[in-house]
């Protein structure tokens, strides 16, 4: 196995394993949810130790119940890209000659993701003033606010710049696709993206399970 | 569970933030005298949010309840049947139980572009 695809491997279960660890202090709807839940995050720490395409696989199948469960998801998109990405890994250890196909699964998934939340963005008008970004900046500044939220919910001008950024990364990642050198430098951009969707939004799930598929991406054209 | 609710947790949703200006409302009071609170209001985020956050886990997990019950049509006769409807009554008895409220009665009322959706009660007992 190469060693990009262990990277891989290593990020998602932990990703998966914090989705599970974080969903144990949740309520559940019933007590064989609470129990599959601990179950997941048991087999993702067994899988971080012992890649096993049946454990990626029943991993992934726990993960679809959990959001099937949750009426679609519990925490939006990084759910799906998590189930996603289980059955990528699952396919790439059951057929290890063949996993370049799995990578052009995980690059693919990646890239649309970023660039379907861009489309979906720019055709709001509001989204390129920054209005948008403004406005979801103050729906969610919690009761104590971090630095960042105070600091883009005050210089709208911050917000200008931090929405067209955000647009222009997303819009334009498919680059990476035509130029494989721009890979790098674009995964760094993102890194700061998720980064920032955490400090502002909390989305720690999303950071670690886009994060995961990063060494795919690295590796990809190399 | 229906063949939506099956598609929805296959095909993930890359529409992140897309439209402000329409996310849903929702708000919450104890008594009918007190004022509504935005029930959406998210948590404090913690020094050690990136490994552990449960809080806003559930917070999430609540605007995503709301988010995807409205995709389901709103009969108010099948409403407690609604498998999202029930998931949303959960996570908010959960988060007033916690906040100390454990008798009575709560109101809860969901809003869109500022007009009532639905309202319902929450026994507390």
């Amino acid at each position: 196995m190469s060693q990009s695809m262990q990277m891989f491997g290593v990020l998602l279960c932990w990703a998966v394993t914090l989705q599970a660890v974080e969903q144990l202090a949740i309520p559940a709807r019933h007590w064989v949810d609470r129990a599959l839940t601990g179950l997941r995050a048991v087999l993702a720490l067994t899988a971080l130790v012992m890649p096993h395409w049946g454990l990626a696989l029943f991993l992934a199948l726990l993960c679809y119940q959990n959001s099937v469960r949750w009426n679609g998801s519990l925490n939006g998109g990084s759910d799906g890209v998590t189930l996603h990405l289980l059955l990528a890994w699952t396919a790439s250890l059951l057929f290890t000659d063949s996993s370049h196909i799995s990578n052009l699964y995980v690059v693919s998934l990646i890239t649309l993701s970023y660039f379907v939340a861009g489309l979906s963005k720019a055709v709001h008008l509001n989204w390129w003033t920054g209005e948008a970004l403004n406005k979801i900046i103050s729906q969610s500044v919690a009761a104590c606010p971090s630095r960042l939220q105070r600091l883009l919910a005050k210089k709208f001008w911050l917000c200008r710049l931090a929405a067209g950024s955000v647009l222009l990364f997303e819009l334009s990642f498919p680059l990476t696709l035509l130029k494989p050198t721009l890979m790098p430098w674009y995964l760094a951009g993102g890194l700061v993206l998720h980064f920032g969707n955490y400090l502002l939004f909390g989305l720690n799930r999303f950071f670690w399970v886009w994060l995961a598929a990063y060494p795919v991406l690295l590796d990809f054209y190399s | 569970m229906n063949a939506h609710t099956l598609l929805r947790s296959l095909i993930p949703s890359f529409r992140f933030f897309d439209q402000p200006d329409i996310e849903p409302q929702l708000h919450i009071r104890i008594h009918s005298q007190q004022d509504w609170q935005d029930a959406l209001a998210p948590p404090p985020l913690k020094w050690y949010g990136l490994f552990y956050n449960p809080r806003w886990a559930e917070h999430h997990a609540l605007s995503n309840a709301l988010k995807n019950l409205l995709q389901d049509p709103l009969d108010s006769e099948r409403l407690p049947q609604l498998t999202g409807f029930q998931i949303l009554k959960l996570l908010l008895l959960a988060r007033l139980y916690r906040q100390g409220c454990r008798a009575g009665e709560a109101e809860v009322r969901i809003q869109l572009r500022g007009e009532d959706i639905l309202s319902f009660s929450l026994e507390l007992a």
